[in-house]
C-alpha cells in the first residue's frame, strides 16, 4: 500500500532545514562563503536531485544488513511480513 | 522519534536510526565549531571509529531505538540516497510507503497512524503529534 502524502512532493524537494526564515536561522548561513559553498555544491545538489528517483514510492526496500551499536545485527529481511519499519539517518553534528 | 517508538511499539512498528557520516565534522572548519562544540567530531577514520562515535550518540541522547551503523565506506547509505536526514517508511510487505529528504516526526506519526489503522481497523490510532512545521518555508520545486 502506497500512501501518497499530500505534502510528499513538497517535502521531498525541500532542501532547507526546518525553522523560521525558511531555514535561514541555521548556523550554516552565518558564514556567507560556506552558505554559497553548500547551496552551489554540485555533489550536494546531485544527491538531492537524485533522491526522488532512488527507491521510488511503492518499490521494494532493498534487503540490507547493518550492525547495531548496542550489539548484534539487523537484516530488513527479518522484518518482512512481521513489522512496519521506519529508517531514518542522523548524526551528532 | 523516541516518542513515536513508544507509541507504536505494540503495533508492530520498529524505528531505526542509521548513524551516518558527520555532515558538519570539525575537519570542515565551520565557524561555529572553531571554539569547540562539534569540533571534536571529525570524519570517521575506520569502522571502529564510526562505531565508537555511534555509541557516543546513543549515550549522549539516551536513545532507546536501535542505532544502526554502516561501514565507513557508506555503502548502504549511498544505496538509500546518501542524504544526512532522510527517512523511509516501509510496510510489512517491504514496500516503501513514504520517503523524504528531511525527517519530520509529525509526518511520520501521520503515516504510521494510517498504516497501523489499516492493519487493524478495530483499534484505530490517531496522529497525536502537533504539526511542527513552521510557516515561512519555501518549497523548492524540481
Amino acid at each position: 500500500m502506497a500512501i501518497q502524502h499530500k505534502q510528499n512532493r513538497y517535502r521531498q524537494n525541500r532542501r532547507t532545514p526546518p525553522g523560521p526564515l525558511a531555514g535561514l536561522w541555521s548556523w550554516q548561513y552565518y558564514d556567507v562563503r560556506k552558505m554559497f559553498g553548500i547551496l552551489l555544491n554540485p555533489t550536494v545538489k546531485s544527491y538531492y536531485k537524485m533522491f526522488p528517483k532512488i527507491l521510488p514510492l511503492g518499490s521494494q526496500f532493498p534487503e540490507i544488513e547493518l550492525e547495531i551499536a548496542a550489539g548484534g545485527k539487523i537484516n530488513t529481511k527479518q522484518l518482512r511480513w512481521k513489522k512496519h519499519f521506519v529508517l531514518l539517518t542522523g548524526s551528532i553534528t | 522519534m523516541e516518542e513515536l517508538a513508544r507509541k507504536y511499539r505494540d503495533r508492530d512498528v520498529e524505528i531505526f536510526l542509521m548513524y551516518v557520516q558527520e555532515p558538519h565534522a570539525g575537519n570542515r572548519g565551520y565557524r561555529q565549531f572553531r571554539k569547540g562544540g562539534f569540533r571534536k567530531y571529525r570524519f570517521h577514520e575506520s569502522d571502529e571509529h564510526k562505531m565508537e562515535v555511534a555509541k557516543l550518540l546513543v549515550k549522549k541522547h539516551g536513545l532507546t531505538i536501535p542505532c544502526l551503523v554502516d561501514g565507513v565506506d557508506e555503502k548502504v547509505h549511498r544505496i538509500i540516497g546518501g542524504l544526512p536526514n532522510l527517512v523511509y517508511v516501509v510496510n510489512k510487505e517491504g514496500e516503501i510507503v513514504y520517503k523524504c529528504s528531511w525527517t519530520d516526526a509529525d509526518v511520520i506519526d501521520d503515516i504510521l497512524a494510517q498504516l497501523v489503522t489499516a492493519d487493524d481497523p478495530s483499534r484505530p490510532v490517531q496522529k497525536t503529534m502537533d504539526d511542527r512545521r513552521v510557516p515561512g518555508r519555501i518549497p523548492v520545486e524540481v
